[in-house]
């Protein structure tokens, strides 16, 4: 092996280390977005709830409470699995 | 000759007492007018004639239990943000369930999307772990768009009271756009049907035409267009009654 092919797998296996890290990063990144998405989207189903008052507004937020839960609960699982 | 005179002075008292009590009987038909009860025997209420019966009061009995419906009519529990103690709603409109059929069979399809994997594998070049929480955030998207999908139409709603019309508008999770309209602001009410779908399934959409600065207000795939048209004029013949009689809240 010449030190140029060297240098490329040494540029390879690096570049590959890279981009698993980006991956990582970038789904942990997107998971707080959900994660902040979730929470905006209970503050909302409070507001249109005070709107218009009905009798499913409780399942309603239940469900968006849910949703928030299972936005961190993909987080942890993101921490452990990657 | 004093017999007469004796006789006639009878009838004269008897007609004052005649008088006299069907004076109290008013007086007791008022009050308990007043207090919010009918008038026994009779269907005589604030001075609309024999026969006339309040819009409410006529559809109570077309009422349905449901609480996720397009088309309720007296909903009891629903109330909205600028609503009067004594207002009552009549109507509750939401799009029809028809028209919500798009996402709908988006999100199932979405749901089996990911079976395209076996036959296509373009996942193979990332690490399992990497496949495995793709394909979970894929179904994490799929639950916000379903759930947000269902709220945008189940808060996208038209009401009718007796004495307005309320549009309650969510464009997205950001927008929200609450218009309304006196009945008696109300000029002209159309409804338009086209289509074989909604011939067929019977909705379509209504446009009120308002004095109000706001020129125009459009209900868009509502259930039983003519329904609604109908029971939108009776309310406003309800209102010129009041207005007539002066009890305009």
């Amino acid at each position: 092996m010449t030190p140029f092919d060297k240098l490329l797998e040494f540029l390879f296996e690096s570049w590959r280390v890279d981009v698993l890290i980006l991956g990582k990063v970038g789904i942990l990144l997107f998971l707080v977005l959900y994660l902040l998405f979730s929470l905006m989207i209970v503050r909302q189903v409070h507001l249109m709830s005070k709107t218009v008052k009905g009798s499913i507004e409780k399942i309603l937020m239940l469900a968006a409470k849910g949703l928030v839960i299972l936005s961190i609960g993909v987080i942890v699982l993101a921490l452990f699995v990657l | 000759m004093p017999d007469i005179f004796v006789a006639k002075k009878k009838s004269i008292e008897g007609k004052r007492q005649v008088s006299q009590m069907g004076q109290v009987s008013q007086m007791s038909q008022m009050r308990q007018v007043r207090k919010g009860r009918q008038v026994s025997g009779k269907r005589k209420r604030h001075g609309m004639g024999p026969r006339y019966r309040r819009v409410a009061e006529r559809l109570s009995k077309e009422r349905r239990k449901g609480n996720v419906r397009s088309f309720s009519i007296l909903p009891g529990k629903v109330r909205f943000e600028t609503q009067e103690t004594r207002e009552k709603i009549i109507l509750l409109l939401r799009q029809h369930w028809v028209t919500q059929f798009s996402w709908v069979l988006t999100a199932g399809l979405m749901i089996w999307a990911p079976l395209c994997l076996l036959w296509i594998p373009i996942l193979d070049f990332l690490p399992g772990n990497f496949q495995f929480m793709i394909i979970v955030i894929w179904y994490l998207l799929i639950v916000a768009f379903i759930y947000e999908k269902f709220i945008l139409w189940f808060y996208h709603v038209f009401i009718i009271t007796d004495e307005r019309v309320i549009d309650v508008d969510f464009y997205n999770l950001l927008y929200k756009e609450v218009s309304e309209a006196k009945i008696d602001n109300i000029e002209d009410v159309t409804y338009r049907q086209g289509g074989m779908m909604k011939a067929w399934l019977n909705f379509g959409d209504i446009s009120l035409q308002t004095a109000a600065e706001k020129q125009e207000f459009m209900i868009e795939n509502v259930p039983q267009p003519f329904k609604v048209v109908k029971i939108l004029n009776e309310l406003k013949l309800e209102e010129e009654h009041e207005k007539i009689e002066g009890r305009v809240r």
